[in-house]
């Protein structure tokens, strides 16, 4: 908006104060700028993900390691006891809660599909 | 087959402002390209030292690259990016009370009809200036902003903007009378 009235000769002088100034050096100055603070976030990034992994850890990474012991205890359990022969050791891969949970879910697939002729996993 | 990088010379302004906004840095590097120029001109008016100029455009640009994603509308980038300058302008002003730098040259001469680098006159009778003056004053002549565009820029009430640039074009007029005689402008060019 020129809504006032300028001195034309203050207006002419600033007219040709303004000079074209070649960019280069400055452009390639500010992008290393960017680049260098780029890095710094980045750092600062991955520091503070450390810092909440180990915090995390260490507040709840027994806890978590002892449950997954525990489940991964109940899944492997024998289903049917067959002592320590070799008719346990065959058997030991499905003699599960695990294996059967895997096989009930395989079955549960494979009929989905067979019904519906749509498979649920891509 | 041209590559991605040969058309950002010809995108619109609010085109690359909304690339860069989303991450792209060659979309950034354009505008750079294109402001630095206004921008560094702008500064060196502001401040009459054209390493601390650069030294400030190059903060401005920081700014921009750090801050871009807060900007709503791409279109409003030239009002943001002046925004951004003058307020980087004032922050230096009140962090390094540049008003010292200016105090010395108020035992300057005069500036002669025919010296060489008018710019640099120019720079030197702004510096003369009050800093408010000086900012409104470059903001007027150098940008061409109304009144009330540079109230609502530096935050001043509109009386003291108008006051700012009358008086202050009346002393620019006084320091640099020798270039209004006829002739002394295609003299000094």
């Amino acid at each position: 908006m020129m809504t006032e009235s300028r001195d034309p000769v203050l207006q002419s002088l600033f007219e040709q104060a303004r000079i074209d100034l070649d960019g280069a050096d400055l452009t390639a100055s500010v992008m290393s700028r960017t680049r260098r603070r780029l890095a710094v976030m980045a750092a600062g990034a991955l520091a503070a993900a450390l810092v909440v992994a180990l915090t995390v850890w260490t507040l709840v990474g027994t806890s978590l390691l002892e449950f997954a012991v525990l489940v991964s205890q109940f899944l492997t359990n024998p289903l049917i006891e067959l002592g320590e022969g070799w008719l346990a050791l065959v058997f030991l891969p499905v003699n599960n809660l695990a294996s059967i949970l895997v096989a009930s879910t395989k079955l549960a697939l494979m009929g989905w599909k067979k019904l519906t002729g749509a498979s649920l996993v891509r | 087959m041209p590559q991605a990088q040969d058309f950002y010379p010809d995108c619109p302004e609010a085109f690359l402002v909304s690339l860069a906004r989303s991450g792209d840095r060659t979309a950034f590097e354009e505008l750079v390209r294109r402001r630095q120029s206004q921008l560094r001109n702008l500064m060196r008016r502001f401040c009459n030292d054209n390493a601390l100029a650069d030294d400030l455009a190059q903060q401005v640009l920081m700014k921009v690259w750090l801050n871009l994603r807060q900007l709503k509308e791409p279109a409003a980038f030239p009002a943001w990016f002046k925004r951004l300058a003058v307020t980087t302008w004032l922050e230096h002003l009140r962090r390094k009370d540049a008003l010292r730098g200016a105090g010395e040259l108020h035992g300057a001469e005069r500036a002669p009809a025919a010296a060489p680098g008018m710019g640099m006159d120019l720079d030197r009778a702004l510096a003369r200036l009050e800093p408010e003056q000086r900012l409104c004053v470059v903001l007027s002549y150098h940008e061409g902003l109304s009144h009330r565009e540079i109230a609502g820029l530096t935050d001043m009430p509109l009386g003291t903007v108008k006051t700012h640039i009358r008086s202050g074009a009346e002393r620019l007029r006084e320091i640099l009378e020798a270039y209004a005689a006829p002739g002394a402008q295609e003299a000094a060019t």
